[in-house]
């Protein structure tokens, strides 16, 4: 087949044509060259819709996984050159704009390479992470979004390197026993868009009593679910959880029943009520200490406490 | 239904009066027009297969022309090949009255011209046709590389831009400065 001037076409037929791409052939295409990828961001298009968006950051790779209606594509960031050797891709590096320095596996497989002595904790992880999501975002509306950490990085530090967060219209951040949720972590989530959240704490009541008073006093907007793990074994002051806060005994029939961890046993449900909204949460904790979890009725609770009242 | 006055054609020469749409409505008798592209031959097109066409149905709308003063004044298209008009001439004349099938087998086979097609189409206002070509030229790059894709679609790498920004502001230069010196020479 003959080749075609793409960049020679009228502005209406290049953004017809674009229109017939994929996300992966966009993306492959805004790496071409700076002249190609001002061009494409400058076309009237619609952005493809990323039905979920996967991070997991874990040892020794960081991987995104992007889901749309046509296809998958994954993103792996290694920690050094050796590990994308030793996975047989490294004769393929490419430094392309604007997201530099990756290679092509598959087609639907970019690997890039961020050296570094501390591995997916340095600043270079986070500038590719920042670099690609605000590439993606440019190209694709993440319509959902999870965060899978198997490791100890920070959700702060991390999530800030994912830019247009605030975009995606839900964000699970789930990190079990590998991702510590610090005071100073609380400010950033309140404000975010992050929905359901799973991690472990050092001071699992005052963080929970942080959280009860700031969610009561209308932050965490988004937040559906938070499942906190207190992170070594100590007797729990509970009462500690309530100062300041009202409560009140749980009148759902089957609080916490759903979505929630197999290991966890709630021996305790308390309801909280936001007075702004009237929205209802339930906070369930076990006795000897060791899980705490928040979630934040559905209308479906709602209806099954009117049915069950009548 | 197409003919061509001048030889290149293989297309059939056929009267008007045999169309199947003619014996449906008698009473009306179909109009035609001339359309000529850069290798000068003359199309002759009904006015119902041109309706794909925003341009020129705009044209003939506007010039209200009769039959012979169509036939002494063909539309030229010099900007269009005459291979390529001949190709847009034959879809309009099998798509007259009807719609394009999602799937159509019907279309121009001939991708090497994929470009000046797309580029005629776009000119003609063929929205329909114009469509289908953007989905072919799209499919090019089905599965493809990045630097495949660059290559099939001609992407100049960053040093090849840069290279050709140099050369055009040189050119600039040159000319500017050839103005500036012709300019003063008139001065004299």
């Amino acid at each position: 087949m003959a080749p075609l001037p793409l960049l020679k076409c009228p502005l209406v037929v290049l953004e017809e044509i674009i229109e017939n791409l994929t996300l992966t052939e966009r993306f492959n295409l805004s790496v071409l060259s700076k002249q190609m990828n001002k061009r494409l961001l400058q076309l009237r298009i619609g952005k493809i819709e990323v039905q979920s968006m996967k991070i997991t950051v874990a040892k020794p790779e960081l991987q995104i996984r992007l889901t749309t209606a046509q296809e998958e594509i994954k993103f792996v960031i290694f920690p050094n050159k050796k590990a994308l050797i030793q996975r047989g891709v490294a004769d393929y590096i490419l430094n392309y704009v604007p997201v530099q320095c990756y290679a092509i596996q598959k087609r639907n497989e970019y690997f890039f390479d961020a050296p570094g002595p501390t591995a997916l904790k340095n600043s270079v992880v986070h500038k590719k992470v920042a670099n690609l999501t605000k590439h993606l975002s440019r190209l694709s509306i993440v319509k959902k979004a999870e965060v899978n950490f198997q490791m100890n990085i920070g959700i702060k530090d991390f999530m800030s390197s994912v830019k247009n967060v605030e975009n995606f219209q839900k964000v699970d951040v789930l990190g079990g026993r590998s991702m510590m949720f610090e005071e100073e972590d609380i400010p950033f989530v309140a404000n975010s868009k992050l929905t359901t959240i799973e991690c472990k704490v050092t001071q699992l009541e005052s963080i929970v009593n942080t959280f009860l008073k700031q969610w009561i006093a209308g932050n965490f907007p988004h937040v559906e679910r938070i499942d906190f793990e207190r992170d070594s074994y100590r007797r729990m002051e509970m009462t500690k959880f309530f100062t300041d806060v009202e409560f009140t005994p749980s009148v759902r029939t089957n609080p916490l029943g759903l979505g929630i961890p197999k290991r966890t046993k709630h021996q305790n449900t308390v309801d909280i009520v936001r007075k702004t909204d009237n929205q209802r949460a339930t906070l369930g904790y076990c006795g000897n200490g060791g899980y705490a979890t928040f979630e934040v009725w559905t209308e479906e609770d709602f209806k099954d406490l009117v049915i069950a009242d009548s | 239904m197409s003919s061509t006055e001048q030889g290149t054609s293989s297309a059939a020469p056929a009267e008007p009066t045999t169309a199947p749409e003619s014996a449906a409505a008698p009473e009306v008798p179909e109009s035609f027009y001339y359309v000529h592209g850069k290798d000068k031959v003359v199309h002759k097109v009904s006015a119902g297969a041109l309706q794909h066409s925003a341009l020129i149905h705009g044209m003939i709308s506007n010039l209200g022309y009769t039959e012979e003063q169509a036939k002494a004044n063909p539309f030229p298209f010099e900007n269009i090949d005459g291979d390529i008009l001949q190709m847009v001439v034959d879809w309009c004349n099998q798509h007259k009255g009807k719609p394009t099938p999602p799937e159509d087998t019907n279309l121009p086979k001939q991708k090497e011209k994929l470009f000046d097609l797309v580029l005629a189409v776009n000119y003609l206002e063929i929205k329909e046709l114009l469509t289908y070509c953007c989905k072919q030229v799209a499919m090019m790059v089905k599965g493809k590389s990045p630097e495949e894709i660059r290559e099939i679609w001609m992407i100049p790498t960053d040093a090849e831009d840069e290279a050709a920004e140099k050369e055009a502001k040189k050119r600039a230069g040159k000319e500017a400065a050839g103005e500036t010196a012709a300019a003063a020479g008139d001065a004299k």
